[in-house]
């Protein structure tokens, strides 16, 4: 009883968030309309039978730019963030492993990746694209470098996470009991670095939407009319007066961001209200 | 009120950025002023003055008792070291090269409440070229010295503020009724949704240019406080790139420099729905060169711009090109499309590029939208003329053509299109040569009128700037202030800062 | 005399590392579009000589190298040079700043952290539970832009600036610090210790927190980074006259000396915020 319980509670909102994920891929399908179509007799419309989510102050529908929007975003932010963990990772566990001076040499490369301003070479590799390239090229080539020059963050945390694990007692208990030294590293070293960098990929991923956005307000990111998170965030930002369709985008990213563990956490929470109903 | 950067520099001769000029403009005493609502030349330091030889010399005859914002005496000589010092060309003063149309120092005689000034060449406009020539004493150390305006800048704070105080020695004050507000804070305050916010809470008392969608909330929050004083000085417009430096494809340089081209591109723009959209009804049509707010200068006669996509399809038909499944080629095959560049950050030019972007694809022509940072654009337009099409903005001070010279003679760097031309690439752009050379040297309005108005009939016709809509001039004044006399010419809301007054002082 | 030489590899490291990151400012701003081009240019009063004129004095921002030696220069005389975009020596510039902006970061890094650490100390001394919805909290920080917070807050509270630097880091840092602290908490010699009568409040000072200490150190040193990047968007939109403001707005005006040199300072902030890591790791090895 318990099980079914626990795997009912757990489903409703991490379903949700796997169907919207679904919508959101499929988005091409489920659009009522072009993401670019301009329906100028509905300026800034309310909802409506043809307009889910009303309109914006382009007469585009909310809907279709919301679907569009979150599918180009989250695809292009996922990809940016896994490049960034993978990269960060690499060099991480590399420089963890290298002798003293490499390891300081990595890390001194880390502290000025993360002074330089990079601003110029986002611009310079948008000067770079022809201006006839498609939106998604110059979507790629954003994120590919945010994705890119990320890689300081992690590969410090996870330097220092397994430098500090060779010393440390869970190591030192594992060889006690008569596990060989790098085993005992690895079985010990593997989990934590694996929760160390899903925690950083969730930070990163609505960080690189939100980098998109500001990069927007300086023409570097997702080109008009290909909707996505940044430019719905940079216009909830821009604009004068904010309704609550207006706060969509943001309501959704934080659902699906969050389904997981609030998924978790809930079925947690039931599971032990179910437990306390079968022992009273 | 708010400046949205900090002024580049606090030499008046040197202002030319918006901060800067503001700063001048309440500090700065000139010779001749501007009355922005009745579009009008006054008297100020000179009580009177005459043209003489058909623009070649003015003499003023100086008003009496004046003194700087330190006390000392205002005289002829301060008139001659300010026009000595502007004319410098290591001071590279924007507002000099007004006077350079005569080259060389002109030729400076004073005596005891006259100035002489003679230039090599006769200038047109003369006159109304020193309502930004604010005077310098010639006896400060430096060029942000003493002034004779109606403040004084009392305390600088770069980026934060500017504090201007109340110059009791401004003649206005001393000579009449008029009094003033004892202090003007200029603060720097980038965001305009902040400054629209801090005004409504009525931390800030003007806001000398609103946006259309802060215009209306204003009217919704404090319906007295919005002002629409009808269509300003500025248009904006698009262009397509002619010139022969630039990279793109020769068959595209080829539709660009077609007539029939650039007219029926325009005609397939909806500009209704670009007023109606983009500047939520704050602005009208632009038919051409000139904006009706420029009451003298515009010329009524040109016919209005009408929405027409089906006669934009016959017209590009007639000259070759091919409409077919919804897309166009030219009579090489060649699909016709095209990237429009402007400047990220300015959402109304975002908005009209949008939109001209459908409209287009109406007539079956593919638009690549590309918003750039300020300086990206300006290398792309400048220095690598590596671009298809660009939809910006004048942001006209002057009523005058001569303000504009620079823009309609074909071998000037600000003659968009195609600039920098060793001769005359068309016939037309050298008739417009000419006509701007011809009503540069007459001195009487009403020829120099007739000359500017074929300009603009031309530049309708051939339409190398297609332009789009005149916005409105929208400002906020609270209630706060009395006196306001709001005008369509920059400064709106504080031309006539001496006599505004602010309740409780 | 290990200490002495520790120190002074320590120095070495960072001034190759400044020099770097002061060589490479100078070429990403010299190589990018827009660099050396002036909005002047676009003034119809101005003649052609004019425009020449001004076009002459801005050729030579596209050397980094000249940029630099003049950088360095004006360095050696005390006043970094004059920007190109205020009519004002930079050290004046950046001395009027420095103070403000110091005085955010110091302040925003000092809530997120005081206030991580609060929720972190609760979940681990009393339930995990109560970390249900300060994970909310941080995911929608997470998302909701730094400068709609900072228009938002702008408008409720002076403090903005302070409140929304803090929310930044707040949303960043206590995702990752609780993870590693649930980690620290969940390895087997802290199950022996409760098993043994620890209390949980005893457990996190003296079984997890050793465990997780130099990780959360690393996140101590990367959270000024998170920071600063944060102020700077903040500033803008708050409009304070901070270094932040000033970062964004020599970007985006291409004022080359005045990138290079909060390149250096942010260069050296890095650098120190950094640099206590390989202090508590030998400790640490002591022990």
């Amino acid at each position: 009883m318990a099980l079914t319980l626990r795997s009912l509670t757990a489903k409703p909102i991490v379903l949700l968030a796997a169907l919207l994920l679904v919508a959101i891929v499929c988005a091409g399908l489920l659009a009522p309309c072009r993401y670019d179509a301009q329906d100028r007799d509905a300026i800034s419309a309310g909802v409506s039978r043809g307009h889910l989510l009303g309109t914006d102050d382009l007469g585009r529908d909310r809907f279709s730019r919301l679907l569009f929007g979150l599918r180009t975003s989250l695809l292009a932010a996922s990809a940016a963030a896994a490049l960034t963990i993978i990269l960060g990772a690499a060099i991480g566990t590399a420089a963890s492993l290298a002798p003293p001076l490499l390891t300081g040499a990595v890390l001194g490369m880390s502290d000025l990746v993360l002074s330089l301003p990079w601003f110029f070479l986002l611009v310079i590799l948008r000067a770079a694209l022809p201006l006839s390239a498609p939106p998604a090229e110059s979507m790629v080539l954003t994120f590919v470098a945010l994705g890119l020059i990320g890689w300081p963050i992690p590969a410090r945390l996870v330097c220092d996470f397994l430098v500090s694990q060779r010393s440390s007692r869970a190591v030192r208990y594992a060889v006690a009991c008569g596990m060989d030294e790098p085993r005992a590293f690895r079985s010990v070293a593997l989990g934590g670095v694996f929760s160390i960098l899903l925690a950083q990929f969730l930070v990163f991923v609505p960080a690189y939407v939100v980098a998109e956005a500001n990069l927007g307000i300086l023409g570097l990111g997702i080109t008009e009319p290909m909707p996505s998170m940044g430019g719905m965030l940079r216009s909830l930002v821009a604009s004068s007066s904010r309704s609550f369709l207006d706060w969509m985008p943001i309501y959704v990213m934080v659902f699906l961001l969050s389904a997981g563990q609030l998924g978790s956490m809930w079925s947690k929470r039931w599971n032990a209200i179910a437990c306390r109903s079968f022992s009273s | 009120m708010a400046l949205h950067s900090s002024p580049r520099t606090l030499d008046p001769a040197r202002a030319d950025d918006d901060a800067s000029s503001v700063v001048r403009y309440l500090t700065g005493g000139v010779l001749i002023g501007f009355n922005r609502q009745a579009q009008t030349l006054t008297p100020e330091l000179a009580v009177s003055w005459q043209i003489l030889e058909g623009g070649r010399a003015i003499r003023f005859r100086l008003r009496k008792g004046v003194k700087f914002s330190d006390g000392s005496p205002f005289g002829p000589e301060d008139v001659a070291y300010t026009m000595r010092r502007l004319l410098d060309p290591s001071v590279e003063s924007a507002i000099a090269d007004q006077f350079r149309g005569a080259p060389g120092m002109p030729v400076l005689r004073t005596s005891a409440d006259t100035v002489e000034i003679r230039f090599s060449a006769p200038l047109t406009g003369l006159e109304k070229m020193f309502d930004e020539v604010s005077i310098l004493s010639s006896q400060a150390k430096s060029a942000e010295g003493p002034v004779l305006g109606p403040f004084v800048l009392k305390e600088n704070r770069p980026g934060d503020y500017l504090l201007l105080q109340r110059n009791p020695s401004y003649w206005r004050y001393r000579e009449g009724p008029a009094r003033g507000p004892d202090t003007v804070r200029l603060v720097i305050q980038k965001d305009r949704e902040v400054e629209l916010s801090r005004f409504l809470k009525g931390d800030l008392d003007l806001i000398n240019n609103v946006d259309p969608e802060n215009y209306d909330r204003i009217l919704r929050a404090q319906a007295k406080s919005a002002i629409d004083a009808g269509p300003s000085l500025d248009s904006d417009f698009m262009w397509f790139n002619q010139s022969a430096k630039s990279p793109i494809p020769a068959y595209e340089r080829e539709w660009f420099a077609s007539k029939a081209f650039r007219n029926a591109v325009s005609e397939a723009i909806n500009r209704d729905d670009m007023v109606r959209i983009a500047f939520l009804g704050h602005a009208q049509p632009a038919g051409g060169a000139v904006s009706p707010g420029n009451k003298f200068w515009f010329n009524s006669a040109l016919p209005a711009r009408h929405y027409d996509a089906q006669a934009a399809i016959a017209l590009l038909r007639q000259n070759g090109f091919h409409l077919a499944d919804g897309k166009l080629t030219d009579s090489g095959g060649h699909p016709v499309r095209f990237s429009i560049i402007t400047n990220a950050g300015n959402k109304s030019r975002e908005k009209m590029a949008l939109l001209i972007q459908q409209d287009l694809l109406k007539i079956g022509i593919e638009v690549k939208v590309v918003t750039l940072d300020f300086p990206s654009l300006l290398e792309r337009m400048t220095r690598s003329y590596d671009y298809e099409a660009c939809i910006l903005g004048f942001t006209n001070v002057e009523v005058d053509p001569m303000a504009q010279m620079n823009v309609w003679i074909s071998s000037s760097a600000n003659h968009a299109w195609n600039p920098e031309q060793k001769s005359p690439a068309t016939t037309w752009e050298a008739e417009v040569d000419d006509l701007m050379h011809r009503q540069s040297a007459a001195v009487d309005p009403a020829v120099r009128k007739r000359l500017f108005d074929r300009v603009q009939q031309i530049v309708a016709d051939q339409e190398p700037f297609i332009y789009l809509v005149n916005k409105h001039s929208l400002s906020a004044v609270s209630s706060a202030i009395h006196n306001p006399k709001p005008a369509r010419i920059w400064p709106q809301t504080f031309w006539n800062a001496w006599e505004l007054q602010v309740a409780g002082q | 005399m290990k200490a002495a030489f520790d120190f002074a590899r320590w120095t070495l490291r960072s001034v190759v590392i400044l020099s770097a990151a002061i060589l490479a400012s100078a070429l990403l701003a010299g190589s990018s579009p827009g660099t050396g081009v002036d909005e002047r240019e676009l003034d119809a009063r101005l003649s052609s000589g004019s425009i020449q004129s001004i076009r002459a004095d801005h050729l030579r921002e596209r050397s980094p190298l000249f940029m630099v030696r003049a950088v360095l220069r004006d360095a050696i005389h005390g006043s970094l040079g004059t920007s190109s975009l205020y009519p004002v020596k930079i050290s004046q510039l950046l001395k009027a700043r420095a103070a403000l902006s110091a005085r955010y970061l110091a302040g925003g890094l000092l809530l997120a952290w005081a206030f991580a650490a609060a929720l972190i100390f609760l979940e681990q001394s009393i339930s995990t539970r109560l970390s249900f919805f300060p994970r909310l909290a941080a995911i929608v920080l997470l998302m909701v832009p730094s400068a709609a917070l900072a228009a938002a807050l702008g408008l409720l509270t002076a403090g903005a600036p302070y409140f929304c630097t803090a929310a930044v880091v707040f949303a960043r840092v206590y995702t990752v610090s609780s993870e590693i602290a649930r980690k620290g908490a969940a390895t087997r010699h802290s199950f022996y210790a409760l098993a043994n009568g620890m209390r949980l409040r005893q457990r996190l000072f003296f079984s997890v927190l050793p465990e997780a200490t130099p990780e959360l150190l690393a996140l101590l040193g990367l959270s000024v980074n998170i920071a600063i990047g944060a102020l700077i968007a903040v500033e803008a939109v708050c409009d304070k006259p901070g270094l932040g403001r000033l970062a964004i707005e020599a970007a985006m005006g291409r004022d080359t000396r005045v990138v290079i040199v909060l390149t250096a300072i942010i260069c050296a902030l890095t650098q120190l915020a950094n640099s206590h890591r390989q202090f508590w790791i030998k400790r640490r090895q002591w022990l």
